[in-house]
């Protein structure tokens, strides 16, 4: 993550040109930031058109209190994890409609992560699997853990984007770490 | 007994195996390249969503107008439509009270004996107290 300093305190280019800068410097990062919570592509780049749209809005707000980079990850973490709840809401409804018969097979076919369909079937009940692991960590621990797994971020960034310490965040991944197993030994030895 | 002991042995082996399998998927998923085109569907959006809060608040302003006119006109009907009925209240009673207070008195004037046509007793005046009145 670069130094936004002289992006944020330029007053010689435009609002849309500093937004576009801003677009250009961080989209891969929330990208990619989106798709550790969601494991989807079109639903990650939705989200990161959200993301992008907030910081428009909230551009003028901004005080400078964070770096530009920590304030926008913020906001992808938040955008990720409201999507979330939303498709719990959405698969507690699910239920209820496949019960009456009205679901559509289609609606929760996840990326696929390989090419042969065999190693596609298996990576996407794995990735099942996982998703639903992951589903039962409260937050803090989730947002901790993935943005632990993914490059490009330290311990200090992510205690940055979650207002926390170091030491609070090395306590959150491995928290989620020793849940995550056990919720998978349950599921193994259940399976 | 051994033998279980080593199946379980198995068996929780498998189960660390695919939790750690399941567990690397994360350390496996490929970082998305960025579309071509996201930038550009970010910058329409942008400019859409620029133009139609440009466009809520030109309504916003053409519709807040309308509202105070029409309110306008409202309160000025109601205040008239008032202001007449209050102005008929207390204008009734003291024309109500002029006629009635008229026609009493006119009645009053009236009904005395000396304007009566007809002798309230019943006798009729003679013939010397008519003339007398003619020529007096």
């Amino acid at each position: 993550m670069g130094n936004n300093k002289g992006i944020a305190k330029s007053g010689m280019t435009s609002q849309e040109e500093l937004f576009r800068n801003l677009v250009i410097e961080h989209q891969e990062m929330v990208i990619n930031t989106c798709y550790r919570f969601v494991f989807n592509r079109e639903d990650a780049e939705d989200l990161a058109q959200e993301v992008f749209v907030e910081v428009f809005r909230s551009l003028d707000r901004f005080r400078e209190e964070a770096k530009m980079s920590t304030w926008i990850y913020r906001i992808a973490v938040s955008k990720s994890l409201d999507h979330l709840r939303r498709m719990k809401r959405k698969k507690r409804f699910g239920s209820l409609k496949r019960l009456i018969g009205s679901e559509d097979p289609g609606e929760d076919i996840a990326a696929s992560l390989s090419d042969t369909p065999a190693e596609t079937y298996v990576g996407q009940e794995r990735m099942k699997i996982l998703q639903d692991a992951l589903d039962t960590l409260p937050d803090s621990q989730k947002t901790a853990f993935l943005l632990s797994k993914q490059e490009g971020f330290s311990n200090q960034e992510i205690a940055d984007i979650l207002k926390t310490s170091v030491s609070a965040v090395e306590s959150l991944v491995h928290r989620a770490k020793k849940n995550l197993h056990d919720k998978l030994y349950a599921y193994y030895a259940n399976n | 007994m051994y033998k279980r002991e080593s199946t379980m042995k198995k068996s929780n082996v498998n189960i660390e195996t695919e939790i750690d399998r399941t567990l690397n998927l994360l350390d496996e998923m490929k970082p998305l390249e960025v579309n071509h085109f996201f930038r550009v569907r970010l910058m329409q959006r942008i400019e859409q969503e620029s133009e139609q809060r440009s466009n809520k608040l030109a309504i916003g302003r053409g519709v807040g107008k309308i509202d105070l006119r029409f309110a306008f006109m409202a309160l000025l009907i109601i205040i008239n439509v008032a202001s007449a009925i209050v102005s008929l209240i207390h204008t009734d009673s003291p024309v109500r009270a002029g006629i009635s207070e008229m026609l009493d008195s006119q009645g009053y004037d009236y009904a005395r004996p000396a304007y009566a046509y007809y002798d309230p007793t019943g006798t009729f005046p003679s013939d010397a107290e008519t003339n007398s009145n003619k020529n007096p």
